[in-house]
């Protein structure tokens, strides 16, 4: 068994949780084990999060959708106890649901087929933080420039080396230069949300 | 003695890693030996916070007692030490029951799940130098949100034992834990901010001395910098694993037992142990944030190894959750959310942007001061710190008494029906 083997074997299982728990999320009888559903398939998520080495995606992830959004859901469902009852999961528009289901499914299906993933060389940066790529090692200062948010710099003797910063480091410098209107529209976004839930709710 | 100092200090995935370095080929050996120091790593964890919860049950029972001026457990072994060994087995022992109109897999399910997300917590605990199951970058946002986990069991304990005291008590506890949650983060960021890393074990060796890699800035324990955010962090804790006066969500004189009142034996029995667990992991978090993790307290005190300072330092804010128990009573459900929204998330801000500004100014001053000097020194950053936060605290509670003095009559609603009539 090798490395990659037990990448695979990982893979395999938080794959697994995922996509039992959106099983349960349709399957389920009660709204409240289908929200319960939904928090294994965040989770399984999560999981494929780690197994790319987004661990801060995958820490929000659980931050953010677990502990937070699946708790306001079921906040929400524990206020109508008649849910307990399950109640009858077809209703007489379940052959024209299969039908769009099925077309959306292939559809998404052909494209994930079809499209040219671009996987491009780069260099592997540690989880742990940034990488200096010298020159000395196996890794070339060429290729260590194809990640993003890579930094041509010079040591305290004046070689040039490649500085890789880590993934919240690379983040944070996209949201606060790059993608500096995108994030503070959101954030204007989120804000009116707020306030007008605030509003809504006293009337 | 030494010979145990010595085996503490010790790094066993290295000593490991290289063992096997003969028989496997690199990156396998790496793997295996990581796979076996975190199940080794893993069993001893268990191990101790298990023996810890017990011997801090008993504590707890000592502590509470002598407060109350009464003798507490007395009977089973030397001063009731074996006290917890009794009680647990007769948790064990008792019958359990499941009430006929509960959801039974749901009800079941939230007397397993409510203890792993208090026991995985411990994988970023940084107990010493090498002390620590994996060193995450994200490491405090991994302990907060594995902790924020912990409210979904007691959701489907409260739901499924449809009880209406139950659903109170759960009701409770999720909006407790989502407002306290909130100022218990923001009073961190401050420190995160001048520690500049998210990693457990960055944010230690922040606060040691120059020599530590990645030491050097602020070189001081956070408490000495951030002692508001200390307050506010401890507060927010204590409401977060929902321990007296914070313990709404199970006020016995109100909804009996709260979310887990239809529980008996082991399956009580295991709420009894994530609070427990909880309490031990909070105060290994704040020990980590604030009190310099498993650095010794002085330089020269250095010889003692470091999960033996990070125990010693932990137990001893166990022993703060256990007297703020014994001493203060609980809190009406309204005054605690009106204390998270209106006091500790405004001043938790407050304290935020004093950290940023003060911490920038003194980190440039910090960095261009010749070393050896007393700008370069963990004092001068102290005393920029204190000024500030003697500032903070006095504009802060002069504005509140102010505002209390001179707010108007309290608004009063009316029902459109009641309008209409």
């Amino acid at each position: 068994m090798t490395v990659a083997v037990f990448e695979q074997l990982v893979f395999i299982a938080m794959a697994g949780v995922a996509i039992a728990g959106a099983l349960g999320v349709v399957a389920a009888r009660s709204v409240f084990t289908s929200a319960l559903g939904l928090v294994l398939a965040l989770i399984g998520v999560a999981g494929l999060y780690i197994l790319l080495d987004a661990g801060f995606l995958a820490v929000l992830q659980i931050l953010i959708y677990v502990g937070a959004i699946s708790v306001l859901i079921l906040f929400a469902v524990m206020l109508t106890p008649h849910l307990m009852e399950g109640e009858t999961l077809l209703n007489k528009q379940w052959a024209m649901s299969l039908i769009v289901s099925l077309i959306t499914f292939g559809f998404l299906g052909m494209l994930a087929y079809g499209t040219d993933w671009p996987v491009a060389a780069q260099a592997v940066v540690p989880p742990g933080g940034a990488l200096v790529v010298t020159g000395e090692s196996g890794v070339t200062q060429e290729l260590a420039m194809t990640v993003p948010g890579a930094m041509q710099e010079t040591d305290a003797a004046g070689n040039p080396i490649v500085r890789v910063p880590g993934s919240v480091e690379r983040l944070g410098r996209a949201m606060m230069t790059d993608y500096l209107l995108p994030f503070e529209v959101v954030s204007a976004l989120l804000l009116v949300a707020l306030v007008g839930a605030i509003a809504v709710a006293r009337e | 003695m030494t010979a145990a100092f010595s085996l503490l200090q010790l790094d066993i995935r290295a000593a490991l890693q290289e063992a096997l370095a003969g028989v496997l080929s690199a990156p396998m050996a790496e793997l295996v030996a990581s796979l076996l120091f975190w199940i080794l790593g893993g069993t001893l964890i268990i191990i101790v916070i298990q023996v810890g919860m017990l011997y801090a049950t008993w504590l707890e029972r000592k502590m509470v007692a002598r407060v109350q001026d009464r003798f507490g457990p007395n009977r089973v072994g030397k001063f009731g030490l074996l006290q917890p060994l009794a009680d647990m087995v007769k948790i064990l022992t008792k019958e359990d029951i499941t009430p006929e109109r509960a959801h039974r897999g749901v009800f079941n399910l939230g007397a397993i799940l409510v203890v792993p997300p208090a026991i995985v917590v411990f994988a970023v605990v940084p107990w010493g130098a090498s002390h620590i199951g994996v060193d995450l970058s994200v490491g405090f946002l991994f302990f907060v949100a594995v902790a924020s986990t912990a409210v979904l069991p007691i959701f489907m304990a409260g739901w499924g034992s449809n009880n209406k005291y139950a659903l109170i008590g759960a009701m409770r506890a999720v909006a407790q834990v989502v407002a306290y949650e909130i100022p218990q983060v923001l009073s961190v960021v401050g420190v995160l901010l001048l520690a500049g890393t998210l990693s457990m074990q960055g944010l230690v060796y922040a606060q040691g001395p120059i020599t530590t890699p990645g030491g050097g800035y602020p070189g001081v324990w956070f408490v000495l910098l951030q002692p508001i955010a200390f307050v506010i962090f401890l507060l927010a804790t204590t409401a977060e694993i929902e321990r007296t006066p914070f313990d709404v969500p199970e006020a016995e004189s109100e909804i009996i037992a709260g979310y887990h009142t239809e529980y008996s034996g082991i399956k009580f029995g295991m709420f009894y142990l994530a609070l427990y667990f909880a309490t031990i992991a909070a105060a290994a978090l704040g020990t980590t944030l604030f009190l310099g993790g498993w650095q010794p307290p002085l330089a020269v005190l250095g010889f003692i190894p470091g999960p033996i300072w990070f125990s010693v330092k932990t137990l001893l804010l166990v022993i703060f959750f256990m007297w703020l128990r014994a001493t203060l009573p609980r809190l009406r459900v309204d005054q605690l959310m009106a204390f998270a929204w209106k006091v500790l998330v405004p001043l938790s801000l407050a304290n935020l942007a004093v950290a940023g500004l003060v911490g920038r100014l003194t980190f440039d001053a910090h960095r261009s001061a010749p070393p050896g000097s007393f700008q370069a020194g963990p004092w001068f950053v102290f005393l920029g710190f204190t000024l500030a936060n003697v500032l903070l605290v006095l504009l802060f509670f002069g504005l509140l008494s102010w505002w209390r003095s001179h707010r108007p009559a309290p608004l009063t609603f009316q029902s459109p029906t009641e309008a209409g009539a």
